[in-house]
């Protein structure tokens, strides 16, 4: 038998020929995409979103202090003299502010990750 | 044989994905009606089943409108609702266990058209067996360039496999196929002589 050429074989393949989709099926999609556009185009929820936010930033601050205290703090405060007490009390304030700025940091990151394909959009 | 895509260049593929990027619903007529076809036609070639080619057809645009945001346009448009496409026949036939065509089923489905004959059908419905005998992978590659007129590259985006492994798997699967058209004893079309 001669070998099946290329040509042969596109041809041949040609006649499993499959009809589209009926209108239902393609009217039905296309609802479905417009319900699916709406809720992507949705604004969200500003108010709900803050206050999560908000939250879990305090949440963050209070364990980074909790964990110093329970760890650095209390080692620092058996070691030191009592003299030293207020700075220990200070560094309190220290170990907030660095929290803050990490929480700063994340913030800044989710705005830009989070607007990045509409800016994305302007090219 | 489908059609490739009647495009009229990348551009006007860019404007719908933009509009789609910007949740215009207008545009969704134009951009399902562009690719409703070739889409659905490489579904029902992959999975061989119509009830859930048409499941995969609806999830497909669905998930096109959800993930437009993360299209960043490396790859065409087309190439991409075919990956999204693909990647959901897998997992419906990873799933469930493949259910078959009922031939009359498909019988009176070729048989509304009245320019088809009952030989062609028989033969039409030869190939479709023939072609859902393939293995899954190979099934994909074979379809996707006989079918689809995709290049290796374009064949490699969408199956997310290295250029290499395409070439070779397109070799393994078109001699795959040679060899079960020979032994099905079906009637080659022949060759154009010039």
């Amino acid at each position: 038998m001669n070998r099946i050429s290329d040509e042969q074989l596109h041809k041949l393949l040609g006649q499993f020929t499959v009809s589209g989709p009926g209108p239902e099926l393609v009217a039905e999609t296309k609802r479905l995409m417009r319900r699916e556009m709406a809720v992507q185009a949705a604004p969200v929820r500003k108010g709900q979103t803050g206050m999560i936010l908000a939250m879990s930033a305090f949440v963050l601050l209070i364990c980074f202090n909790l964990f110093y205290v329970a760890t650095v703090g209390t080692l620092l405060k058996r070691l030191l003299p009592g003299s030293y007490e207020v700075y220990l009390n200070h560094s309190m304030l220290g170990i907030s502010a660095a929290a803050a700025a990490m929480v700063c940091g994340m913030a800044v990151m989710v705005f830009f990750k989070a607007f990045q394909p509409q800016r994305a959009l302007s090219h | 044989m489908d059609e490739p895509f009647a495009e009229s260049g990348f551009g006007d593929e860019s404007v719908l994905v933009l509009e789609l990027k910007r949740n215009n619903p207008e545009v969704i007529d134009q951009v399902v009606e562009r690719y409703t076809k070739p889409l659905f036609a490489f579904i029902v070639r992959i999975v061989d089943n119509q009830a859930t080619a048409e499941d995969i057809f609806q999830d497909t645009w669905v998930r096109v409108v959800r993930n437009i945001g993360s299209f960043r346009g490396d790859c065409r448009f087309s190439t991409w609702l075919f990956q999204i496409a693909l990647n959901l026949c897998r997992n419906q036939m990873r799933s469930r266990a493949r259910r078959t065509f009922v031939d009359i089923e498909e019988a009176t489905y070729l048989a509304e058209d009245p320019e088809v004959d009952g030989m062609k059908i028989l033969q039409a419905q030869k190939i479709r067996r023939l072609v859902a005998s393939l293995p899954p992978k190979m099934r994909e590659v074979i379809v996707l360039r006989y079918y689809h007129s995709k290049t290796d590259i374009e064949i490699a985006q969408v199956t997310g496999l290295p250029s290499g492994t395409v070439k070779s798997r397109l070799h393994r699967a078109t001699e795959l196929l040679r060899s079960k058209i020979e032994s099905a004893e079906l009637t080659v079309p022949s060759a154009e002589v010039e």
